[in-house]
């Protein structure tokens, strides 16, 4: 009976396998179809094989490329997240504070940051600084936001509890604040991850020499679709590893979080 | 007399709404004795939160003023501790960490913590949970734990706030045998608020009866000393003179 039962589940999770897969497979092969068989010209689609030749052809260049791009959003990701995660904690913790900055944030908070790209690279050169901003701003105004929400959605069940055990105000702000908006903060950064890569290659198009807009621009310009696409490739496959990184930190952190499982 | 741990001097408690002034608490006078359970008891809406509010210095009254020891309560503060009503473990620290909370906050020697942590665990019968998170325990678990880190931070009275109210019958008798126990070995002043009026009784050493403050009535209903010997067992329940007892602090309640 109970062998049978976890045989059942044994083949459920195998189906469910087999139907991730089949989804992904499909448009492998319809794609492989398409581009070989059809008279699509390969401007529009190139095949598999030709995109696996271009990374063949550009492997000795691809790693300065993702190299160029990441430290540009690995720097802006971080500095933005950092100042955003202060700011929002200051903000939701202190009423003056809050009361200064707040109408600030509300202001700031709905302008898209690719609108301001011109605006940074006049101000900062056409160079990595107005890049690296450029992903900065959109960390921040996404985490400022954030943070000020999440502290405010606090239990203060938490805080009253902990000030009856002797907790003073660092001891709250350590052991109940920081803990209780945690799981909202990696959220919050997961969000700015997938941002910081978008931001990246909208800027990187503004003028670069360097990076994935590089390789996309440059696929563009000279009409090489197998380029552009190895371009939006690589930009694909390192955001979802950051997403993978920063969900296996999540899932560290908060072991804690009553989740419903499914 | 000179026994006297906790005073409530004349408090009174007005909010101001939309609607106008709500007399929440008039001129409340009463004083728990060193070691005591008393429990306080009234109807929905008569104060009972905003008292253990004002009691834990989280609220200031309009008027009157709450000494502990001889010295008046202005703030939140580690001699007093605090049951909540609702489920106040933090859900971030496994049972063990939400126990050792207060030793730890306090900076006390690890060794100290360490003692300290595993008597109460102990004392509340959760040994082998001590790696759990909340999250991972029952209503009545939870509770526990929220009773054994207000113990292991050694307050000089303990406020209870309904703290069995969202247990179900079972687990909540349960619960006051065990409460009545660790009292017992602890010793500690305990002032435990219900709407249970039987739960009351069955729980300590006197009663005092609250009602809701309208026209010229005061908050102070009624101190009744409870007389039932220790250890209280189930069979109380069942006793004429703790029914009759029941029957007559119902009766003044309705009043
Ligand atoms: N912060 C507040 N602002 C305005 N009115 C309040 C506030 N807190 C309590 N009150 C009012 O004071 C009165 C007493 O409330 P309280 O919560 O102390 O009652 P209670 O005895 O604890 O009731 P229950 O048994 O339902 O918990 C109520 O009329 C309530 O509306
Ligand atoms: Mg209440």
């Amino acid at each position: 009976m109970n062998e049978n039962k976890a045989k059942r589940l044994y083949n459920e999770q195998n189906i469910k396998r087999i139907q991730n897969v089949s989804g992904i497979a499909l448009t492998l092969i319809l794609w492989y179809v398409l581009s070989n068989f059809t008279s699509i010209p390969d401007l529009y689609l190139p095949s598999p094989q030709e995109i696996v030749q271009c990374f063949i052809k550009y492997s000795k260049d691809i790693p300065r490329h993702i190299t160029s791009s990441l430290h540009r959003i690995v720097v802006g990701f971080f500095v933005g997240s950092a100042i955003g995660i202060i700011m929002g904690l200051f903000i939701g913790w202190n009423k003056n504070v809050r009361n200064i900055l707040e109408p600030l944030v509300e202001f700031i908070r709905p302008m898209p940051p690719l609108a301001l790209i011109p605006l940074f690279i006049l101000w900062f050169g056409i160079g990595d600084k107005s890049k690296i901003i450029v992903i900065a701003f959109g960390a921040w105004v996404v985490l400022v936001v954030n943070t000020i929400e999440a502290v405010r959605n606090v239990d203060p069940l938490y805080l009253d509890a902990a000030r009856s055990l002797g907790a003073n105000t660092w001891d709250v702000f350590r052991t109940v604040l920081i803990p209780a908006i945690t799981p909202d903060i990696i959220a919050g950064i997961r969000v700015v991850a997938a941002n910081s890569f978008g931001m990246c290659v909208a800027a990187e198009f503004m003028g670069t020499a360097t990076g994935f807009g590089y390789l996309i621009i440059e696929g563009r310009r000279f009409i090489k679709t197998d380029l552009l696409l190895v371009g939006v490739l690589l930009i694909t496959i390192c955001s979802m590893l950051a997403n993978m990184l920063i969900r296996l930190i999540e899932k560290r952190l908060t072991r804690w979080v009553p989740r419903v499982e499914n | 007399m000179d026994n006297t741990i906790l005073s409530a001097e004349n408090i009174s408690m007005l909010f101001s709404t939309r609607k106008g002034t709500i007399t929440a608490l008039k001129n409340l006078t009463f004083s728990v004795e060193n070691g005591q359970f008393v429990a306080i008891v009234g109807p929905s809406g008569c104060g009972k939160s905003t008292l253990i509010n004002i009691l834990a210095g989280m609220l200031k009254p309009t008027q009157g003023r709450v000494l502990l020891e001889g010295k008046a309560v202005n703030n939140v503060n580690s001699k007093v501790g605090m049951v909540f009503q609702k489920y106040a473990a933090f859900p971030w620290m496994t049972v063990e960490q939400n126990v050792s909370y207060g030793p730890r906050i306090a900076r006390l020697p690890k060794s100290k913590i360490e003692e300290i942590t595993r008597r109460y665990i102990k004392m509340v019968g959760l040994e082998g949970y001590e790696h759990l998170y909340p999250k991972e325990l029952s209503g009545g678990m939870s509770k526990r734990v929220d009773i054994a880190r207000a113990y292991a931070n050694s307050p000089d009275v303990l406020l209870m706030d309904e703290p069995f109210g969202a247990l179900d019958d079972i687990t909540k008798k349960q619960m006051q045998l065990e409460l009545l126990k660790i009292w017992d070995q602890e010793k500690k002043t305990v002032l435990f608020i219900t709407h249970d009026l039987e739960e009351a009784l069955f729980l300590a050493n006197r009663v005092i009866v609250l009602q809701k403050p309208e026209g010229d009535c005061e908050s102070l209903n009624v101190i009744q000393e409870i007389p039932f010997s220790r250890p209280r067992l189930p069979e109380l329940r069942a006793d004429t003179e703790f029914i009759e007892m029941k029957t007559l602090l119902a009766e003044v309640m309705v009043r």
